[in-house]
């Protein structure tokens, strides 16, 4: 027979029970306490400043300045894998069938797939989505997105988990049931340095990646964020370069980048002077920095497109590129490359393919009722997107007035 | 909601105890601070002895014990874990999801799910909003059941005894911890390591405590009270009571109340708030 000794707990609690300032801000406890709550998919946004890009480019731009919707943008980057495969000669990829397949079976079944050619960039980054919807849909979502609540309340931005998000809207275009909400953690505030721990502790970050993450830190140390309205043009990261880290602040800038040498912050954000074609490439084929890093000795931003691409084409190592920049044969060996480049051609970028089309667009300017063109821009599209686009093009128009007259 | 996984391969180092004398000190101690303290033990291990300590029964069987929970189609989970919810007989506002034998066979079966380990992290949802904390006690290996616990932590307490075979094995539960957080892309955390049955009189465990301490990982994970060997321990469990309530002024329960004290201090307080 044992006998009980306590008479409650308050002797206990009078000694030791106080808990000073964990008491007194319980509120504070409630709010650092994590709290999942489902959230409807349309009510989420993902983060134009992401430095980690997940659509293709184009798309990307399109459905951040609001032209298409979630599951259009989807559709466009499966018909955009669908040409590409084209092109490469490989059939288009089963969705269905990956989708279906449970993780475990993944890895069997691959190796009895043998297409013709490599995968394109944005065929790699569309499995991966479709990789982590399979998983979600037979696992079950294991680790919510991070959200900030927006604009009092009216819709969400993502600060960590935008290829879930992605997952999930391809859920719920294919499976329609029960996939569209997606599980959230709300916090209250966004931060630059939070979503850059959970980009640089992941594998995969290219270097142009690295270098907006480099940026976009930088320019928050200097009180200045993105307007989250739309896509964060190039220009935006590229004036991190007026900025000098601030005294007492760059061990904890290097380490929100994954730990990096002073050396290694200023060879990466060097790269931010490179032009937006060189950019797109880079984010495409995920280059790394190394390779990246003798393009910026080239003086021309013609040729820097060119070698760039000759790098992917040619899959060029550093050393290649660094002996290419450094003998002086660049141009031999550009020329040499597009003669004898036996892979089928890159598809060209934005930049590329607006230089092409515009002088012919220009010519027929004279020919044209500019009011009609006038009306019919403005009707079609909204005010905000209007405003944006006559302000690049009137930088265009800058830019070629003061190369006329040089 | 925060969750509390106590865990440790080897058996016998006190997981059970330090599981349920947590369990009832964070309802005691935060509702002496008007703080949020509803508390739900989750009892993982087959022999279900946080089970029997905190609800004096052990006619749980699957269809009453957490293994119906686990084995429940993924979307009925949560509402099943509602309805397994029993009272403690130590605190009203502590309540139990009761352990069974029959968790050996449930670890064997999950063994056809591959997306096991999110089970009782998805079920617990269901319960988010009626509890504050949740503890979950674990059996003595690194079973599915254990990783699936884990999986539902936001942290995790490591007893270990201060003895030689007992510490050669943490570096195994760390370890352990850093597989399943990239595994399961959980955010789980090590919110410490509890020095357990330690006896001061022997030299061995003496130096081991101040080895462990001045080490350059595990000294600053290792809470600063350890837990004593205590007789009211063995007393407390024969009565099927609390520590706190069957002596609240021996050692171990001091010894329990400053260690609830220092965690709630690690994970609340930023580091160098001080």
């Amino acid at each position: 027979m044992v006998k009980r000794r306590s008479r409650g707990t308050r002797a206990l609690l009078e000694e030791m029970g106080d808990l000073g300032d964990l008491a007194g801000a319980p509120a504070e406890i409630a709010g650092r306490a994590v709290k999942v709550v489902d959230i409807v998919l349309d009510r989420i946004r993902p983060d134009p400043a992401q430095p980690r890009r997940v659509l293709p480019e184009l798309i990307r731009t399109e459905f951040l300045s609001g032209h298409i919707n979630a599951r259009q943008a989807l559709e466009r980057w499966e018909a955009l894998v669908a040409d590409e495969a084209t092109r490469l000669g490989r059939p288009r990829p089963d969705w269905k069938s990956l989708l279906d397949r449970a993780p475990d079976d993944r890895d069997v079944e691959d190796t009895s797939v043998d297409p013709p050619g490599q995968p394109g960039p944005e065929e790699d980054l569309l499995r991966s989505i479709v990789a982590t919807a399979a998983t979600i849909r037979h696992g079950g979502q294991v680790s919510p997105i991070t959200v900030v609540e927006m604009d009092g309340g009216s819709y969400y931005r993502i600060e960590t988990g935008e290829r879930r998000y992605w997952a999930h809207h391809w859920l719920n275009n294919w499976l329609s049931d029960g996939y569209d909400q997606i599980q959230c953690i709300v916090v209250d505030n966004g931060s630059p340095w939070r979503q850059a721990a959970e980009n640089t502790s992941r594998e995969g970050l290219s270097a142009l990646a690295l270098a907006r993450q480099a940026a976009t830190l930088l320019l928050d140390l200097h009180g200045i964020r993105p307007d989250y309205s739309g896509p964060i043009p190039n220009d935006w990261y590229r004036q991190a370069l007026d900025y000098r880290v601030p005294r007492g602040e760059g061990e904890a800038l290097r380490a929100a980048l994954g730990g990096i040498e002073r050396a290694q912050f200023s060879r990466i954000q060097a790269l931010l002077r490179l032009p937006d074609p060189v950019w797109e490439l880079a984010d495409r084929f995920r280059l790394e920095e190394k390779r990246l890093r003798p393009v910026l000795k080239v003086p021309d931003a013609t040729l820097q497109v060119k070698l760039v691409r000759m790098i992917v084409e040619q899959s060029l190592t550093a050393e290649r590129v660094q002996r290419l920049v450094e003998s002086g044969e660049l141009i031999t060996a550009l020329d040499d490359g597009a003669a004898r480049r036996d892979a089928p051609p890159l598809n060209v970028t934005v930049s590329e393919r607006v230089a092409n089309q515009w002088p012919g667009l220009a010519r027929q300017f004279s020919k044209a009722d500019l009011d009609f063109v006038a009306d019919q821009w403005v009707k079609r599209q909204k005010p905000q997107d209007v405003r944006q686009q006559v302000a690049v093009l009137r930088r265009l128009l800058e830019l070629v007035e003061s190369r006329v007259k040089d | 909601m925060r969750s509390i996984c106590l865990t440790n391969n080897k058996g016998g180092v006190g997981k059970t105890t330090t599981a349920v004398s947590l369990a009832h000190g964070l309802v005691i101690l935060l509702r002496h601070n008007n703080m949020p303290h509803r508390v739900l033990l989750i009892d993982t291990d087959s022999q279900a002895h946080a089970t029997l300590l905190t609800t004096g029964h052990r006619e749980w069987d699957r269809d009453s014990s957490l293994g119906e929970v686990l084995l429940a189609r993924p979307d009925k989970a949560g509402a099943v874990l509602q309805r397994l919810v029993v009272p403690s007989t130590w605190d009203e506002d502590l309540h139990v999801v009761p352990g069974s034998p029959t968790l050996d066979g449930v670890n064997t079966r999950l063994a056809e799910d591959h997306g096991f380990a999110v089970r009782l992290r998805q079920a617990l949802r269901a319960v988010a909003d009626q509890y504050d904390w949740v503890v979950i006690d674990t059996m003595p290996s690194f079973s599915r059941l254990t990783t699936l616990a884990m999986v539902a932590a936001t942290d995790i307490v490591i007893p270990v005894e201060m003895r030689f075979l007992e510490t050669i094995g943490l570096q195994a539960i760390v370890e352990k911890i850093g597989d399943i957080r990239h595994a399961w892309e959980t955010s789980i955390r090590l919110a410490g390591i509890l020095p357990v049955k330690y006896d001061q009189r022997i030299t061995l465990e003496r130096e081991n405590l101040d080895l462990y301490a001045a080490h350059s990982f595990y000294g600053p994970h290792l809470f600063q009270t350890p837990i004593p060997a205590n007789v009211a321990v063995s007393y407390a469990h024969d009565a099927c009571e609390s520590i706190f309530n069957y002596d609240d002024r021996s050692n171990a329960a001091r010894a329990y109340m400053a260690f609830v004290r220092e965690l709630l201090e690690r994970i609340y307080k930023p580091a160098g708030a001080d």
